[in-house]
Parts: structure tokens; C-alpha cells; sequence
């Protein structure tokens, strides 16, 4: 098997590629700014390439150098910044939306030619989808909303193809988003909702994506599938 | 897959085991190793709270403990609105909402030491309406929040509780369905196919094994994408 996946050096991503990797898939990272991490990753059955998946040159010409492929992990995205609506920039809310709708619309629009039969995509979205996100985080959180809305129409353009479109939606995560924007102090009030009472580990992530990449998951497709402590309960 | 999504050795109650979905089910566990005690009408009666003690204390004699548990049990009465009978009612909610509630209650205290995973088996019925079976769809829909209301009682004991829902799946109890409205309901999802029993097999072990840890809370529907469609 097959698989391209976005943002895949850090966090989420690196714990995916682990986990695949260990079963035997054939990897193929897409980074752009943690090139020293993406290094490390390399080896036999994990190649890496840098590509800004905001810009659709470069994506174009990523899938046409890439060939077919079985499985699409759509994980790179992030927050740009916090802001109160009123003070938030225009740059920033469209800066998040490409690296986090945009990057998608572009992998899905030049990856789904090239996709086989009976594969399956999986986007990474966030807890803030349903919950509406931290206070100032609108951006990053109606950006995923949409993430979560394009997985269920991609769902049903790409079922007579046999192909399973489902999203992941962690809650609280210790990545560099958090390391980035989150106070020691607000992140322990985040865990004190959590009925698990813990975050959630890479893996705990990666072993959804994991189950979600298997066979063992062919009926399900066009779904959400929380994970979050009970963080969030729909 | 690899032994994250193991469930060897895991002890493993099973309701309604001898029904098209929860003997499928109960099978494809036993398969990998799990040790399945099956709870299968009339020998096991869910709605009987001594039989369900009965039931947990079999589990733990000859398990030691019990890491799982698949609420499968589940009847369903069609009738008019006008018509409902008390009876149905009352057979479909102790069946299908208060057996859950007490089997649950009671494999959870042992649970609580070691932690555990439970399975709630929801249905379309717990989202959408469907004609002529009110308890049914209540009862579903109640089956729905029963689970978030476990899952934070007992997520400090690292117990997990998880809906899962099929969509129509090829039962006995769907048969009417298969009969009346097989090709609406086939164009009615994504995939333009019924499920088969097996179709849940990999979501149960999933949700039984360590793979899905910090999961708890959650609805998962095998519906090959019928509560997605929606318009077509």
C-alpha cells in the first residue's frame, strides 16, 4: 500500500507515518518547514518531499511526478493566529484557510485523479469544528468546520470509485500548535474536562487513522469520528 | 494488523448472541482470541435483571475478570402509531434502553480496577425518524445519550463507552425491510449496498482494543454512508 500524507514530520503526522510504516505501507511525507525532522523519518519505504500544499503548482506537480497511490492522509494544517474578531487580519483568516481548507480542496482536486480504486482518504479536522474553538480562534476552527463538510461531499463523489472518505477530529493534543499558543496553565484547565482526565497522546490519533486506513473499515465513509477523552460528546 | 488492535485473551460479554449481528460478532472476536461469553434469548433474558447477574458472575468465574462489552441485545416491534400495544413499548424499552443501563452498571464495577470498553449498539433510529415504531426510535435515541452519560461517569475509572450504529444491515430483523424496500434503502446509501453483519466486525474489535483508548463518548455509524446522503 501506498500512502501520501500532508504535514506528516511532526505531532499527528510522524505518529502516523510510525504507525503505517510498521505494517508495512510505503510512505511518501510531505513537509515544508520541519525539513530536520523529515530527515530523520527517511528510510527505506518512507520517502520525503517538500511542497507547500497551499500553492497549486507545486501540488500539481508533486502528483504528476508521484504515479498511483492507495491512501491520502490529508494531516498538514494549523492556527495562525488568536485574535478578537474585530482585530483579527484578513491575512490571517486567509492564511489559515489555505493551510488548512485550501491544502486539502488542492490535494483532494490533482490526488483523486491519480488515487486508486478502493482507497481511502482520511482528513485530519479538530474538536473547534463542532465546538466553535478557543476563544479568538474562529478562523481555526471554521476552517476545519469546512474540512469536515468537504470529507462528506468527497464521500459521495468518490463512492462509485469505492473509496472511503472519513475524517479524524482530535480534541486536546500536545503538538506544536499547543507548544506554540497554549499557556501551561490553560492547557491543564483544557484537561480538566476531559472525563478521561488526560490529553491525548500521537497515537492515540495515529491508531484511528490506522484502523480507518484498514480494510476492516470498508463500510464506514462520510463520517466524523470524535476523539477526544469525552472531551466532546455530539 | 499489528497487536495494537489485539484482543487476544480479552474476556468479553456479547448480548443478543445469537442475533444476525451478535453472533457474527461474537464469532469474529472468538476468532482472534477472545474469550466470549454470549448472551443469547431465551436462555439469557436481558430483561431480567437476575439473569443479568447470572451472566456477569459466569464472566468473572471463569474469566477472573471482564474487559468488554457489546450491548447487541435488541428488539423492535412494527406496528401503527394508533395501534402501539403497552406491551411493545414496554418489551422494546426494558430490552433495548434499561438492559443496557443495568448490564452495563454491573459489568462496570468490575471493570473499574482495570478499566474496560463498553459497546452500545445505536442504529439509524437513534438520528432519524422511521414510521410505525415509536419505541424503537425512542428507545434508540435514548440508547444515544445513555452512552455520554456512562461515559463520564465512569471515564475516571478508564472505562470507554461508545455507540456504535449500523446502518440496514442484513438481518432477521430487517428482513421486512429487505423485502419491502431492499433497492430504495440500497440507493438511499453512499456505497448502493446493504451491510453485512461482518461489516461491524472490525469497528467492535477496534473499540474493544487498545487502539482506541482515548475514544470515549462517541458515535460511530456503519452505514456505507446512509445518515451522510442525505439529498442525493
Amino acid at each position: 500500500m501506498r500512502v501520501i500524507i500532508t504535514g506528516g514530520a511532526t505531532g499527528i503526522g510522524k505518529s502516523c507515518v510510525e504507525s503505517l510504516s510498521s505494517i508495512g505501507m510505503n510512505i511518501n511525507i510531505i513537509y515544508f518547514s520541519s525539513h530536520g525532522e523529515a530527515i530523520k523519518l527517511k528510510s527505506d519505504n518512507v520517502n520525503i518531499h517538500k511542497v507547500d500544499v497551499t500553492d497549486e503548482n507545486q501540488v500539481k506537480y508533486f502528483f504528476d511526478t508521484i504515479g498511483s497511490f492507495d491512501i491520502l492522509i490529508n494531516n498538514a494544517g494549523g492556527n495562525i493566529s488568536f485574535n478578537s474578531t474585530d482585530k483579527y487580519l484578513l491575512e490571517d483568516w486567509n492564511k489559515t484557510y489555505e493551510l488548512n481548507t485550501t491544502s486539502v480542496f488542492l490535494m483532494c482536486k490533482y490526488g483523486i485523479p491519480v488515487i486508486k480504486d478502493g482507497g481511502k482518504i482520511i482528513n485530519i479536522s479538530s474538536i473547534s469544528a463542532k465546538s466553535g474553538g478557543a476563544e479568538g480562534g474562529m478562523a481555526y476552527a471554521s476552517s476545519k468546520a469546512a474540512v469536515d463538510c468537504m470529507t462528506k461531499s468527497l464521500a459521495k463523489e468518490l463512492a462509485s470509485r469505492n473509496i472511503c472518505v472519513n475524517a479524524v477530529s482530535p480534541g486536546v493534543v500536545y503538538t506544536k500548535q499547543h507548544e506554540k499558543f497554549s499557556s501551561e496553565e490553560y492547557y491543564n484547565s483544557l484537561i480538566e474536562k476531559i472525563p478521561l482526565g488526560r490529553d491525548g497522546k500521537t497515537s492515540d490519533i495515529s491508531n484511528l487513522v490506522t484502523f480507518l486506513c484498514s480494510d476492516e473499515s470498508n463500510y464506514i465513509t462520510g463520517q466524523v469520528i470524535e476523539i477526544n477523552g469525552g472531551m466532546l460528546m455530539k | 494488523m499489528k497487536n495494537l488492535f489485539s484482543i487476544k485473551d480479552k474476556i468479553i460479554i456479547v448480548t443478543g448472541a445469537s442475533g444476525g449481528n451478535g453472533s457474527v460478532i461474537s464469532d469474529g472476536l472468538e476468532e482472534l482470541g477472545a474469550k466470549v461469553f454470549r448472551a443469547d434469548f431465551p436462555k439469557c433474558d436481558v430483561r431480567n435483571p437476575i439473569q443479568l447477574d447470572m451472566l456477569v458472575a459466569n464472566a468473572i468465574q471463569h474469566g477472573g475478570r471482564i474487559d468488554g462489552l457489546v450491548n447487541c441485545a435488541g428488539v423492535s416491534y412494527v406496528n401503527d402509531l394508533f395501534e402501539y400495544t403497552d406491551e411493545d413499548w414496554d418489551n422494546t424499552y426494558l430490552t433495548n434502553l434499561k438492559a443496557p443501563y443495568e448490564l452495563s452498571r454491573k459489568v462496570a464495577k468490575h471493570m473499574k480496577k482495570n478499566g474496560g470498553s463498553i459497546i452500545n449498539m445505536t442504529s439509524l433510529n437513534s438520528e432519524l425518524g422511521f414510521p410505525n415504531n415509536p419505541a424503537y426510535v425512542s428507545m434508540k435515541g435514548g440508547l444515544k445519550q445513555l452512552t455520554k452519560s456512562l461515559a463520564v461517569d465512569l471515564g475516571k475509572y478508564n472505562i470507554r463507552v461508545n455507540n456504535l450504529g449500523p446502518g440496514y444491515i442484513k438481518t432477521n430483523m430487517t428482513k421486512g425491510s429487505w423485502k419491502n424496500r431492499r433497492k430504495e434503502i440500497e440507493d438511499r446509501t453512499i456505497f448502493g449496498r446493504w451491510g453485512e453483519p461482518e461489516d461491524l466486525v472490525g469497528t467492535v474489535i477496534f473499540l474493544l482494543s487498545s487502539a482506541s483508548d482515548y475514544i470515549t463518548g462517541q458515535d460511530i455509524y456503519v452505514d456505507g454512508g446512509y445518515l451522510v446522503k442525505g439529498m442525493k
